[in-house]
């Protein structure tokens, strides 16, 4: 008997574990029309190649429009990718009038991330989604590359429960907390969002990192600080699913590095009840419907029931 | 002016430049006898041209693409053909592929490169490339299998639709997406092309035997820095002079930023229509990760989609 692949995530119901990490899908329409160019792609509803999906989480969405930083924005390091995009988004007008309607008719939950360079900004961007048809929310304090709001206050217990409690106050929608791993005990950011009404947490974002311009001598990225992904962080991922889901009780979208099925089920035993892909989209961008497949091959071969069965099984 | 040793031009760009930039790579220089097929100078070889096919609308293609040849062209340049027939199909000059480098190797990101040539009869595209960093070495290693390429990407060349006298201008590997560029404009007709060639060395005169083959010698300026072929002198200085001479409808550049810049100047003052193509550290190459992003008079761009070509006089220059 088929497996069942499906899991819900703080209220948010997903056809399969799957989603992608915010800023590195856009609104899914390059994707989509990848994935419906590779005929081998099997999706539950035909011709929405993005209904394959668990959920697609949004890149980030601030009230207004952000150019985003200067100077250089990727860099790639040992099995790893440095980025300093720095949240460039149109703003949720232009997001709604643009992106959202066409997205929210392809076959799967949208998860829209939502950053602010206040809290006020945060709250606004939830409010004029309000009526739209995203199915969650993805509050971003912890992005490293911009100076006001995102990390800021994602590092600090007392600013993340402020944050999050007058997001919850604006929504009933599921709402998912993002977590920065640039802290010292990740454990009690994830019990203050927990405790300031998140129905869900997702981690980790960016592992903060620098890169040398040695020919130049300078530092590559203009504010210096940049966010480290792929495969080089995800025993840093790991470690921090697995903390937090010793900690709290809420359901956790676990991300970071993931490449592969043994990626997504490392994810999945310390502790994760979702996962996202990321960096991976541009190694490999058809990697997620084929991560769909494996995953539920896997447990049809290991006598896995139901996928959710595996969430933090390795103690 | 010297190109900066990294500098690759043609969108042939690794994420780890080597300050070196890969000179002493060479494991393969002259192990093969040449090429006859050659899309830049052989007739059915080439890209088509803009009226033959609309494959941009039609989307970038992952494709698995077989290694046919690959050999080096000059000490740390390589020439990769492949059978990539969905991709040849869509391919357009100026445009590029996203390639994933071979093996297992800790290589998150693909590179971007430019096509050399493409010819959608026979599926084979060819690519030309610099070893600039660890994802180009690994790559220069390859010998048979295959490669995913993900393409053709991004906005090519777009030259006017009147008649006239047509200047591409290279700089090292800069040249790469002009060999095209140069085969179509001979097969339409319109243009009279010539092109500047300029390199540190005779041997970094990449492009120059087929552009010969295609234009004629005396419609191939070339220029080094070590003053083998004449004065030693940047590329810009015979192209200025060229266009000062006036006469010119169309010139398209390609090399590093601050030579484009500087051809750009002097075309624009020559009342020439200009398009350059530029490069920059590249992530999914399908628009989504804002990595690529180059400042123009309507906000910032994606090389990826909206470039690598863009006319000259839309780029805010750094």
């Amino acid at each position: 008997m088929a497996p069942d692949m499906a899991v819900t995530v703080g209220g948010l119901a997903m056809r399969n574990p799957f989603t992608v990490a915010s800023g590195t899908f856009g609104s899914g329409r390059e994707y989509a029309a990848l994935w419906a160019s590779r005929p081998e792609l099997v999706c539950p509803i035909p011709g929405k190649p993005l209904s394959c999906l668990g959920a697609l989480t949004t890149k980030g969405v601030s009230p207004q429009p952000w150019a985003g930083n200067d100077g250089c924005r990727m860099a790639e390091t040992a099995s790893g990718v440095l980025n300093a995009i720095g949240l460039q988004n149109p703003g949720v007008e232009d997001f709604c009038a643009h992106d959202l309607g066409w997205l929210a008719d392809q076959g799967t939950p949208v998860i829209v991330n939502v950053c602010g360079h206040s809290l006020d900004q945060y709250v606004q961007v939830v409010e004029r989604l309000e009526e739209s048809p995203a199915a969650a929310y993805e509050i971003n304090i912890s992005c490293p590359n911009v100076d006001c709001g995102g990390l800021s206050f994602g590092v600090d217990p007392k600013l993340a429960a402020k944050v999050v409690a007058a997001c919850r106050a604006a929504t009933r929608r599921p709402l998912i907390v993002k977590l920065t791993p640039n802290v010292t005990a990740i454990a009690d950011i994830a019990r203050a969002a927990a405790e300031a009404g998140a129905d869900a947490l997702s981690l980790i974002n960016t592992v903060a990192g620098l890169a040398v311009d040695v020919r130049r001598r300078r530092l590559v990225f203009d504010r210096g600080v940049a966010g480290l992904s792929g495969p080089a962080v995800k025993p840093i991922a790991l470690h921090a699913v697995h903390r937090v889901h010793q900690a709290v009780a809420l359901p956790l979208i676990g991300l970071g590095g993931i490449a592969c099925l043994d990626d997504v089920l490392e994810f999945l035993l310390a502790g994760a009840t979702a996962v996202g892909v990321g960096t991976a989209n541009f190694t490999d961008p058809v990697i997620v419907p084929r991560l769909v497949g494996e995953l539920e091959r896997w447990c049809l071969d290991n006598g896995v029931k139901a996928v959710g069965e595996l969430t933090g099984a390795a103690g | 002016m010297s190109p900066p040793p990294a500098a690759t031009g043609g969108l042939s760009r690794d994420h780890d430049p080597r300050p070196d930039g890969g000179q002493n790579h060479d494991p393969r220089q002259g192990d093969r006898k040449p090429t006859v097929w050659s899309g830049g100078s052989d007739k059915s070889g080439g890209l088509p041209t803009g009226a033959q096919t609309d494959g941009s609308k039609d989307g970038p293609r992952l494709e698995d693409a077989t290694v046919i040849d690959h050999r080096s062209l000059a000490p740390g340049v390589f020439r990769l053909r492949l059978a990539a027939p969905q991709i040849a199909a869509r391919a357009q000059p100026g445009q590029f592929v996203h390639l994933r480098p071979p093996g297992p190797g800790p290589y998150p990101l693909r590179r971007p490169l430019g096509f050399y040539a493409a010819d959608p009869d026979s599926g084979l595209v060819e690519l030309v490339y610099q070893v600039v960093g660890r994802g180009t070495a690994a790559l220069s290693q390859v010998a048979q299998g295959r490669i995913s390429l993900l393409g053709p990407l991004g906005r090519g060349w777009r030259p006017p639709d009147a008649l006239g006298r047509a200047l591409l201008v290279g700089g090292g590997l800069g040249v790469v997406p002009l060999v095209p560029l140069a085969a179509q404009l001979v097969r339409d007709g319109r243009f009279e092309v010539e092109v500047v060639l300029g390199a540190r060395s005779v041997a970094g005169l990449i492009g120059r035997d087929d552009l010969t083959a295609l234009l004629g010698a005396e419609r191939v300026h070339l220029v080094t820095d070590d003053g083998a072929l004449g004065p030693a002198q940047p590329v810009t200085v015979p192209a200025a002079r060229l266009l000062a001479a006036g006469g010119w409808d169309y010139v398209a550049t390609c090399g590093p930023e601050a030579m484009q810049r500087l051809v750009a100047q002097a075309a624009e003052a020559a009342g020439a229509a200009c398009e350059v193509s530029l490069e920059r550290p590249m992530g999914c190459g399908l628009g989504v990760c804002l990595s690529c992003v180059v400042q123009t008079d309507r906000g910032r761009q994606r090389a990826c989609v909206e470039g690598p070509v863009w006319p000259s006089r839309q780029v805010v220059w750094q």
